[in-house]
């Protein structure tokens, strides 16, 4: 006599912690800081910098794909990472790499509210340009803490120089970059599952 | 009780498995049982589940991998069913396939260290342990390094220190010589063998079995769409294996050719004569070429001709792969020219070069990245600016120039759905789609069993409308039997180029580049015409079966 | 072109103290310089945090594009930042600024206020990448982990850093070699030219295979990492760091820094100070 055994499908809980989530969040921030060091030789310890880096599509479509933990991991520790790679150390940034990491925490809270409208590739491809732009604007409010890291810096000048420019460099680079790789991994995690 | 140095390490009854997305089951009512101190060779064509069979002793199947399992499989004495993956770790070792993916540390220590830190081992049984296994597999070279800076061969060594660390009492190696030059290959094999002698079990699967011969195996285990069909002594195995299915010793051949086993319809040399005195259609004068930091080619003088079969050889790292980038302009020149047809390559574009000759990479996933098959294949026309009303027509000889017109629908699949020789086929129609008249393989064979890397490489030679095919291997059976010339590479420098009996001929010099003396070498320089190619092993047995009626 | 850390190995003095301590010291200094706003007070703590800097041993050529990036950067930022506030901002009340003189177009004033805003801003960031530096030069990248384990953050998130740093290098391979294989096929990795979202969808060639091609090899890694008992339950670290005495010598420093400035910010010793050399006679 045999017995059959069906073993269980993978846990799908936004918040699980498990072995391919420590990876996926490795590949995700290694991916993140290799292209950080790629498209700035040297990168700018805080944002200040109004041009579109394509890299940041990276963060968004890893918390979109594969949930909030990767998401969060992948932006913070990516940018973390990014700095030790280009030299200015881990903290110099802080509010930065925290902006980036609840971008993709946001990002990566949309496929569990929307599961029911994504039920196509093409659908879940155009959600997650939404998401990422979504999770790009709630993310960088995080940059607003300069009013007391930089007491010199006032509100309006964060808002204009500072939040503005980001957004809207970064949620370029979100709707952009974020379907590509959503539509590029879709068929091929399909048929990947275990 | 067990007992562990004379009961059976592994029990397997009636294992059955399918995968939650297989269709057929990969695995068919398997029964096996293996001793402390034995070495089993599983081999069988690619996709006859000996991954599988793997992933079933090491419990990934059940715990990891989900589907439908039948049958028992108990592994000193757990239940692979029963026990956690954590609970196994200590009785089962594994390396997988790819080394360089399964080291997850940044240094070599940390990286031995991981298992035993897993397990919440102490600091000083660790250190006790690192000491031992450094020791006993001679890693101890390798303890100041970072796992990035290693070669491949190093990457595997490291990978089953790994794997001893939690003293395992079987060690499974999921083929563990691919892409090692032989003297690596030599060198792993003894560390198998010494591992065995001390009563671990040793499960090594490999499709060139001739290569294996070295860790001098008991037992065989031949497998194919998931069942057994031989399980016994090596001996037995030798005899009475189908030597065009798994890559045996000459021996078998002739065994067979002698035994008047007729001929398969596909003979693999339909040669073509080559004509001399062409015009080259790469040339190197003096090329010394490198990276940022450090010259890899010294004085490269060579000419390829226009209608020649080429195959380059050397070791790991003795700049094959950079030879043909210099070529087509992905590494610049720091000396010397090259010249294709005849004309300097300094201010040409590396596309434009590339309709000249194709240039295929190893690894095809490592630029596939439309969303079909189709828009893959026009990448390269369309950044050439190449007439759009033809593309239909280019799409459509591409696929069957490579065989994948058989696939339905093939032209609307993501690329990246499609099987590994299927990607590798659509790697050259890539190639092919800018029309070259030559084309570059770097590394035909990598990652495909004995007999798909053969068959993949006559069907490339049919390709119709190629006039030359230049090609970098470590397979030396395949440069043999395929090329009408081989360049011999050592630390940047061409320490050999002639027809393939000229080359072989120093056999010193062939051990200096890292080369393995085949059977089928030995066979050819004894028997074979001095022709210009080896005869292939099915051809010389025959040949030689007839002579000896 | 190969991705390796800026790490410059164990020849300097800090290099050779605990990782541990000059992770600490970058933390507090973070909490720290921010609740200082004198200039005055911001310029010793520049000088200090120099010397600090300078016990890292970092060769010039090999900081000199982010010094001065950051100098020039920065100082543009503090500067645009000032012309935009006027120098209202930051504790300097409106009444009475002193107006240097107005740039044409908008108006906009400069004054001895902004001025000074932007030196104060200026020192604080000058100290705090000073003392970031030494974080990355002086840390060896597989030291992160145990690091962090060291820190008191468990198991699983300083397995993970660790497994970043383990994959960037083989990452930045597989970079060069999928740039090489679309440059074979007509891809310009340099091209100019078009808007932003061109700009982008140029790029899928080298972004798609990347990163697909990393998450598909994943499952290898995962398979190495459970088959070595990786997972819940007890772990320990066979990398084992040691607080030598200068280490506890460095954070005490810099706690006793932290609790200095905390200490004049509380008590409304450190307000922003109009430079003197600005206000005309
Ligand atoms: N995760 C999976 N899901 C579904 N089917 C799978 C999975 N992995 C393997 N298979 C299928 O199971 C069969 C056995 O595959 P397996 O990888 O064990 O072959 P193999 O003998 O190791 O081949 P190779 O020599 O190419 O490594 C194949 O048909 C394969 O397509
Ligand atoms: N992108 C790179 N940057 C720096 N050095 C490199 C790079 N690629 C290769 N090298 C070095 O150049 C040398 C020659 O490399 P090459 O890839 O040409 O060797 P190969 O003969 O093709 O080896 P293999 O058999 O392993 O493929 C090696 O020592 C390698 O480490
Ligand atoms: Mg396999
Ligand atoms: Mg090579």
């Amino acid at each position: 006599m045999t017995a059959v055994a069906e073993s269980p499908s993978p846990s799908t809980s936004p918040w699980s912690v498990t072995t391919r989530v420590i990876v996926y969040a490795a590949i995700g921030a290694a991916l993140y800081a290799l292209f950080n060091w790629i498209s700035f030789a040297i990168a700018i310890p805080g944002a200040n910098n109004v041009s579109v880096r394509p890299h940041y599509g990276l963060l968004t479509f890893f918390g979109f794909a594969f949930g909030p933990i990767v998401g969060f991991l992948t932006g913070f520790i990516g940018n973390v990472v990014g700095d030790q790679l280009t030299g200015w150390g881990a903290f110099t940034s802080w509010p930065w790499s925290v902006a980036n990491g609840l971008a993709g925490l946001v990002a990566g809270l949309f496929p569990f509210m929307l599961a029911s409208r994504m039920q196509s590739v093409g659908s879940k491809a155009a959600w997650s340009a939404v998401a990422g732009v979504v999770a790009t604007l709630i993310g960088f409010l995080f940059i607003f803490v300069e009013l007391v890291t930089q007491s010199e810096m006032g509100f309006n000048a964060i808002l204009t120089e500072e939040y503005i420019p980001t957004v809207i460099a970064n949620s370029i680079a979100a709707a952009i970059v974020t379907p590509i790789l959503v539509l590029a991994w879709e068929p091929i995690s399909a048929q990947m599952g275990r | 009780m067990t007992n562990p140095t004379t009961d059976p390490v592994v029990v397997v009854e009636g294992l059955s498995f399918r995968y939650r997305r297989g269709i057929e089951p990969a695995l068919r009512d398997i029964a096996l049982e293996i001793q402390p101190g034995e070495v089993l060779l599983v081999a069988g064509p690619s996709g006859c589940g000996k991954s599988t069979l793997i992933r079933a002793l090491n419990g990934l199947i059940p715990h990891s991998y989900s589907g439908e399992l039948t049958g028992s499989v108990r592994v000193g004495g757990l239940d692979t069913r029963a026990t956690t993956l954590k609970g196994l770790a200590t009785v089962v070792g594994t390396v997988i396939q790819e080394p360089t993916r399964q080291l997850v540390a940044s240094t070599v220590p940390a990286e031995l260290t991981f298992g035993p830190e897993n397990l919440g081992v102490e600091h000083e049984e660790i250190g006790r342990r690192l000491v031992a296994v450094a020791a006993a597999s001679g890693l101890e070279p390798l303890l100041g390094r970072t796992t990035d800076e290693l070669s491949g061969g190093e990457a595997q060594q490291i990978a089953i220190g790994g794997a001893l660390m939690l003293r395992p009492r079987l060690l499974v190696l999921d083929e563990p010589l691919a892409n090692l030059d032989p003297a690596s290959a030599s060198r792993l094999l003894a560390l198998v063998r010494r591992l065995a002698d001390e009563g671990t079990a040793v499960v090594l699967v490999e499709h060139r079995i001739e290569d294996v011969l070295e860790a001098r195996p008991e037992r065989a285990l031949y497998m194919e769409d998931g069942a057994i069909r031989y399980l016994g002594s090596m001996a037995g195995f030798l005899e009475t294996a189908d030597p065009t299915r798994v890559k045996l010793p000459f021996d078998a051949w002739l065994r067979r050719a002698r035994a008047g086993a007729a001929p398969s319809a596909s003979s693999d040399s339909d040669a073509d004569v080559v004509a001399n005195g062409q015009a080259p259609r790469i040339e190197w004068r003096g090329v010394d070429a490198g990276y940022d930091d450090r010259t890899v080619l010294h004085e490269i003088s060579a000419a390829l001709g226009a209608h020649e079969r080429v195959a380059v050889l050397g070791p790991n790292g003795s700049g094959k792969t950079t030879l043909f980038k210099s070529a087509i302009g992905l590494r610049p020149l720091t000396a010397g020219d090259v010249l294709v047809d005849g004309a300097t390559i300094a201010g040409r574009g590396v596309a434009e070069l590339a309709t000249t000759f194709g240039y295929v990479f190893q690894n095809p996933s490592q630029m596939l990245f439309a969303a079909t098959v189709r828009e893959e294949l026009l990448f390269g026309p369309r950044n050439l600016l190449r007439d759009p009303d033809g593309f239909d027509g280019l799409v459509a000889t591409s696929l069957t120039r490579v065989g994948l017109d058989e696939e339905p629908e093939v032209g609307e699949r993501p690329p990246r759905t499609l099987s590994h020789g299927q990607q590798k086929r659509l790697a050259i129609a890539v190639a092919l789609a800018l029309e070259p008249r030559t084309l570059v393989l770097d590394e035909p064979s990598a990652g495909q069993d004995y007999r798909s890397a053969t068959a993949f490489m006559r069907e490339v030679e049919r390709i119709a409308g190629l006039e030359s095919i230049y090609f970098v291997t470590h397979d030396v059976d395949l440069a043999l039997t395929t090329a009408d010339r081989i360049i011999l590479l050592k630390d940047g420098r061409i320490a050999a180029d002639g027809t393939p009996h000229e080359v072989v001929q120093d056999r010193d010099r062939w051990r200096a580049c890292n080369l393995r003396e085949t059977s089928l070498m030995e066979a050819n320089r004894q028997h074979g015409v001095r022709g210009s190619r080896f005869l292939g092993p099915e051809a010389l047995a025959a040949q030689l079966s007839h002579q000896a009626h | 072109m190969r991705a390796a850390f800026a790490y410059l190995g164990r020849g300097s003095w800090l290099a050779r103290r605990d990782p541990r301590s000059l992770l600490l010291a970058a933390f507090l200094f973070v909490i720290g310089a921010p609740q200082l706003r004198d200039a005055r007070h911001l310029l010793v703590v520049a000088i200090l945090a120099l010397g600090y800097y300078a016990l890292a041993s970092i060769p010039w050529r090999t900081v000199r594009r982010q010094w001065a990036y950051l100098l020039v950067v920065i100082t543009a930022v503090a500067c645009i930042n000032a012309l935009i506030t006027g120098g209202q901002s930051g504790g300097f009340s409106g009444t009475d600024t002193h107006v240097l003189f107005t740039i044409p177009p908008f108006g906009a004033e400069v004054t001895a206020e902004g001025l000074s805003l932007v030196i104060t801003q200026v020192l604080r960031f000058v100290a705090i990448a000073a003392v970031g530096f030494p974080v990355a030069y002086a840390i060896a990248p597989g030291d992160f982990g145990p690091a962090l384990h060291q820190l008191g953050l468990g198991n699983r998130l300083p397995v993970m850093v660790d497994l970043t740093v383990r994959f960037i290098p083989t990452l930045s391979e597989e970079f060069t070699e999928t740039i090489d294989a679309q440059r074979v096929r007509g891809f310009d990795p340099l091209q100019r030219g078009g808007g932003p979202v061109a700009r982008l969808k140029r790029l899928a060639p080298v972004f798609v295979p990347v990163t697909v091609g990393s998450l598909t090899g994943a499952e290898d890694t995962i398979d190495s990492m459970d088959l070595r008992g990786f997972g819940i339950g007890r772990r320990t670290w066979f990398r084992r760091l040691k607080m030598d005495g200068w280490s506890w010598v460095v954070v005490g420093a810099f706690v006793a820094f932290l609790v200095i400035a905390t200490w004049l910010n509380l008590a409304g010793l450190t307000n922003h100070y109009l430079l003197p050399i600005f206000v005309p006679n």
